[in-house]
């Protein structure tokens, strides 16, 4: 069983509008600096990058390990966060 | 595979695995390559596996055949589907083989809804509901018990008492003896003191055998009579005979005696009856306590009590009764219940599965009558039996289920009440 944390909570509770790339579940310091660098500098653009995807989960974490170097855990993070976020504001 | 691939063939590739890729671009272009290796490797272990069971040219065929299903399938989906699939399908229909395999490939991209949860009447659901009917029942059932337990109680302890009265009371009445001892003295003749008491003695002697006598006579008669007496009622002559055998001087006392008995006031326990209007009776004597055999007294005190107390008797038996009665309902009321909520959990799942096959288009319309239902969920055998409970599950499900609404339809020429699911299949997922 997976627990959520705050962080997940707090983002997925309201519309994203201008948060930065950190504000994503499993994102962190250094990772959002890298993503950053290839130009996914806001949460919004990394939201376009998953639906482009087409919100596949397979898909997605291997573009974010491929891209900033992150571990599964953090990647799985990172697409439930925008997944939930998508299932309440899309 | 080459990693070179132009864009639309790989998006062909990969659509030809069932797999439907997004916007091919510079940063999705490399994740596609590798889905598509990923694929065919998979594809190339089936077709491999195959390949040991079947010769070669028949793992393309069944290639071809799947596209063949898969134009079958559709072409079912056409002919029985509602208008809204109709036109879905028909709009398709003219189409040249690519946008056909869109189309296929849209069938195929379109994720599979997941397996609706069977939540709503869960058993803990089902069981609360049953608790407080149930505790309600047991609750009665126990004080209505309890009361009728104490009544009993109450009840045998008063007549066990009573009757214990009457037996120790019908014996020997120690009074009597203190009164006959309390007789005036009455000397023959002589009038000193001496005489007189040893006359009173006599007398009292005399009276006291009479007594007993008279008594045990009594008692015989009244217990069961063995020696076949008309009365208890011993005539004078008869007692005067009983005592000359006893004792000779008793018979001049005799008459003295009778007289201390007519003329004493108190109770002497003997009482002297004299001759009435009847033909042949005589002057007789009587005991006004008679003994009896403790057997006997117990016997008559029991029934004595018992025809008084009868009404009482009866009224808590009738009671114990009812209350059987009311036990016995109670559980049969709660069996139909349980087997009425049962049957509603069958028919919900009934209607929701109507209602998806209908969606699937299996079914021709989206609701189903009340009377299929029920012949689909009762086996022929039980539906006399199961009538009622069939009718309340109705009724529940009208007033209590609001994913489900009945209207009236005509289905083949005849008017029915139908039943017809409201959820969207979608959202009861998130229920």
């Amino acid at each position: 069983m997976s627990t959520t944390s705050q962080k997940h909570r707090d983002f997925v509770a309201e519309p994203m509008g201008d948060k930065h790339v950190t504000a994503l579940s499993g994102i962190g310091g250094v990772l959002g600096k890298k993503l950053e660098e290839q130009g996914f500098d806001k949460a919004y653009i990394v939201l376009g990058q998953f639906l482009v995807l087409r919100k596949d989960d397979e898909l997605f974490i291997e573009w974010l390990k491929d891209t900033c170097g992150a571990n599964s855990k953090q990647a799985s993070s990172c697409y439930t966060c925008l997944k939930e976020w998508c299932d309440s504001f899309l | 595979m080459a990693s070179a691939l132009p864009d639309d063939e790989l998006r062909r590739e990969l659509k030809s695995f069932g797999f439907c890729p997004g916007p091919i671009s510079d940063s999705t272009r490399k994740l596609y390559l590798n889905k598509l290796k990923k694929l065919a490797s998979e594809n190339y272990s089936k077709s491999r596996f195959a390949r040991t069971q079947r010769p070669h040219k028949h793992v393309l065929s069944s290639q071809q055949h799947q596209t063949q299903h898969r134009h079958d399938s559709l072409r079912l989906r056409e002919n029985s589907a509602s208008p809204s699939h109709r036109y879905r399908t028909s709009s398709f229909n003219q189409q040249d083989s690519d946008e056909s395999d869109d189309y296929e490939a849209y069938l195929h991209c379109a994720r599979p809804a997941d397996n609706v949860n069977f939540t709503s009447y869960t058993k803990e659901d089902l069981q609360k509901r049953c608790d407080s009917t149930v505790k309600q029942n047991v609750f009665l059932d126990r004080q209505l018990s309890l009361a009728l337990l104490t009544c009993t109680l109450v009840l045998s302890a008063v007549i066990i008492w009573l009757v214990y009265v009457k037996t120790v009371g019908l014996g020997q009445n120690k009074d009597v003896e203190n009164n006959l001892k309390m007789l005036p003295v009455d000397c023959k003749g002589k009038t000193d003191t001496y005489c007189r008491a040893e006359e009173h003695k006599v007398h009292m002697q005399l009276l006291s055998e009479l007594y007993s006598f008279l008594a045990k006579v009594a008692g015989d008669f009244e217990c069961g009579n063995p020696s076949d007496l008309k009365s208890k009622c011993i005539s004078v002559d008869d007692a005067k005979s009983y005592l000359a055998i006893l004792n000779g001087g008793y018979t001049d006392r005799f008459e003295a005696a009778l007289q201390m008995i007519v003329q004493s006031k108190r109770d002497l326990g003997i009482r002297v009856v004299e001759p009435g209007s009847a033909p042949g009776a005589v002057r007789c004597l009587e005991s006004s306590q008679p003994q009896m055999g403790f057997m006997c007294r117990f016997s008559r005190a029991v029934f004595s009590v018992m025809s008084r107390m009868f009404i009482f008797v009866l009224a808590l038996g009738v009671l114990w009764g009812v209350l059987i009665l009311l036990r016995y309902r109670w559980r049969r009321l709660q069996e139909e219940e349980q087997a009425m909520y049962e049957l509603v959990k069958r028919i919900i799942g009934e209607v929701r599965d109507h209602y998806k096959d209908w969606d699937q288009g299996l079914e021709p319309i989206p609701y189903v009558p009340i009377p299929h239902v029920r012949d689909s969920l009762i086996p022929p055998q039980n539906r006399r039996r199961m009538r009622r409970i069939w009718d309340r599950a109705v009724e529940f499900l009208s007033s209590n289920e609001s994913r489900i609404r009945t209207e009236t339809h005509r289905i083949a020429g005849e008017d029915f009440l139908v039943w017809r699911w409201t959820q969207p299949v979608e959202l009861s997922d998130s229920s």
